[in-house]
């Protein structure tokens, strides 16, 4: 009952509005106050679980993304892409699709993404006559590739969490992402199929293509070299996830200074502040979620969640369907962070007795967090989508629908079901045995 | 009066300050750090002792004066489905639900301050120290205590503004973004 009056507390309090650390506070307190918990050995438990170099993984992506985002360096990736498919009615919805998974590759992070590619891209959408509301919708969805495009913050998290190896975690949401990127379009396309008005670029042989892209690629290269750099670092074996996110940040600096010359000493210093406050948030919320999962942990909240689904069925997909509701849900009230902290102690015993194996769990996590991200009430992207492309939110809401039912929950069914989709990668490229 | 005001908004502005230059003096250390023990590894083949305990006391400042800094921009997270539903059509109950909600995180943020106390006292106590470099533990645990202090500071500052506003009949309108 204690457990069930303080996930009240914790819902309660998230609705009002108070940030969502405290929100875990009050939670703490009541358990603390209810229970036989003593808050000096909880503390620690906070201090030490933080106190660990691979953490500092995602205050670097952070840091290399807000540089990256600044130092301009999206625009050769999208005029890269749009040689190939700029001549077709959906051409440059494509171009945001497949410009926001490579992004994400670079900076980890949806928001940074979303207004990254948005700024870049949205004025081509206007000039290319696609529906304001559909423009956006499209960019607010596809910018949760960052949290499935490795490196992804939140698979840091997760695997920090749940003892399992980043790099499998990495590779265990590149199939979904994949997937992901491929219904988009393809929503996008149909979406689009009716609309008269839409301007199309001229359409040029392939060698013409070919030779304008060996003209632009120059360009694109050191931003390309930043996932290649980033990925084969860790893959190889020559770096750890942190040290290749530090390398990240050290790279960005003199690529965004001197190379596209988005950097300044003015927003180099607002852009580390910036960051640092953006890493600070996260941490600071992780701090208390960690205190307040020991305690559940301690309560036995996972076989208490377990009972209670076996007590609705026995049948194993019913019940992951389940837990997929669960998460939605928690998608759709907390960030992707949050949802992580949270999900990740309390779930994944549940889901590891109905035989999932924690790395696909890793690329279910990120999927439904991702589709939390966009789906409302809370949906933070939509609401940042609308600043970025000036649009309501009611104007994005039907096509927002649209993809969620037709992209992301096809692939949080095959992520869910299909368990190769997440485990083939880790197994083909690191041989680990599943 | 006016003196005491102004000294008051004196420190309050340096303090801005110091944390500013905190955030940035700890983002460029972690970097610098990381990327120190990468090249003396990879290309000098030796190890820089003890780096870990370094680069995360750095660390430690940079995600609590992090935190506190975007409790001063009010830029914690937030999920006030309450507040936006209600604004458009009962501005005062959803100013209403904004005043309790900074007046609770007061009170938790306070809590979790004098939680953070209580860690540091006994560290200062007992005094425990790193292993490799012998810092005091107390170094980066403080971070945690001045950080949820700050927070509760500005979620005080953020209480006294809502209210003076609330009284004053100017209902700050949360209204969806976009519409």
């Amino acid at each position: 009952m204690d457990i069930v009056i303080s996930i009240f507390i914790l819902i309660g309090t998230l609705l009002i509005g108070i940030p969502i650390p405290f929100c875990f506070t009050a939670t703490v307190m009541w358990m603390v106050g209810v229970g036989d918990y003593n808050i000096t050995s909880l503390l620690p438990v906070g201090y030490s679980k933080m106190n660990t170099v691979a953490l500092l993984a995602v205050p670097l992506f952070i840091m290399a993304g807000g540089l990256m985002e600044k130092g301009k360096i999206a625009q050769p990736l999208v005029n890269l892409i749009k040689i190939f498919i700029g001549d077709r009615k959906s051409g440059i919805g494509t171009v945001a699709v497949i410009a926001s998974a490579i992004f994400g590759s670079i900076s980890g992070a949806a928001a940074a993404t979303l207004s990254c590619i948005g700024s870049i891209i949205l004025p081509e959408m206007e000039r290319s006559n696609y529906p304001k509301g559909h423009a956006a919708a499209l960019l607010v969805n596809a910018c949760p590739l960052g949290l499935l495009i490795p490196p992804s913050c939140i698979q840091i998290i997760y695997a920090w969490i749940s003892y399992q190896s980043v790099l499998n975690c990495f590779l265990a949401t590149v199939g979904p992402g994949i997937i992901l990127t491929i219904l988009l379009c393809i929503v996008n396309a149909v979406l689009l199929r009716n609309q008269k008005d839409i301007v199309v670029s001229e359409s040029l042989p392939l060698s013409v293509k070919m030779k304008q892209a060996g003209g632009r690629i120059g360009g694109a290269t050191p931003a390309l070299l930043m996932p290649i750099i980033i990925l084969g670092g860790i893959y190889t074996g020559v770096m750890t996830p942190t040290e290749a996110s530090g390398i990240a940040v050290f790279y960005a600096i003199p690529i965004g200074f001197w190379v596209y010359k988005g950097l300044n000493k003015a927003n180099f210093i607002e852009t580390l502040i910036k960051t640092a406050v953006t890493s600070g948030v996260v941490m600071c919320m992780l701090f208390v979620v960690m205190i307040l999962s020991r305690i559940y942990v301690m309560e036995d909240l996972p076989t208490s969640i377990l009972h209670f689904l076996e007590s609705i069925s026995d049948n194993r997909l019913v019940m992951l369907m389940m837990v997929n509701i669960f998460m939605v849900l928690i998608g759709m009230l907390m960030d992707d962070t949050s949802g992580t902290l949270l999900c990740t102690p309390v779930l994944l015993p549940v889901v590891t007795h109905l035989g999932i194996h924690p790395v696909q769990f890793a690329a279910i996590l990120g999927v439904n967090l991702g589709m939390g991200l966009v789906t409302p009430p809370t949906a933070p992207m939509l609401y940042l989508g609308a600043r970025v492309a000036s649009c309501k939110v009611n104007k994005m809401l039907t096509p927002t629908f649209y993809m969620i039912i037709f992209a992301w929950i096809p692939t949080l069914i095959a992520t869910t079901y299909w368990s190769d989709l997440s485990l083939f990668l880790p197994r083909f490229l690191l041989g680990v045995s599943f | 009066m006016g003196t005491i005001k102004k000294v008051l908004f004196f420190v309050y502005d340096c303090l801005l300050k110091a944390e500013r230059a905190i955030l940035i003096i700890s983002s460029l250390s972690v970097v610098a750090i990381i990327c120190a023990a990468v090249f003396m590894r990879y290309i000098l083949h030796s190890d820089l002792f003890a780096y870990d305990e370094l680069v995360m006391i750095a660390a430690f400042w940079l995600y609590f004066i992090g935190a506190a800094y975007g409790s001063y921009q009010d830029n914690h997270i937030k999920a006030d489905i309450i507040q936006i539903s209600l604004s458009p059509n009962h501005p005062k109950a959803s100013a209403i639900i904004g005043l309790i909600a900074r007046g609770l995180e007061v009170i938790f943020a306070a809590t979790i301050s004098y939680w953070g106390w209580s860690l540091i006292a006994w560290q200062f106590k007992f005094m425990g120290r790193t292993m490799g470099l012998g810092i005091p533990i107390a170094v980066p645990q403080s971070a945690i205590v001045i950080g949820f202090f700050l927070m509760t500071l500005y979620a005080v500052v953020h209480f006294v503004k809502e209210l003076g506003n609330f009284n004053k009949g100017m209902y700050l309108k949360t209204t969806v973004e976009g519409d």
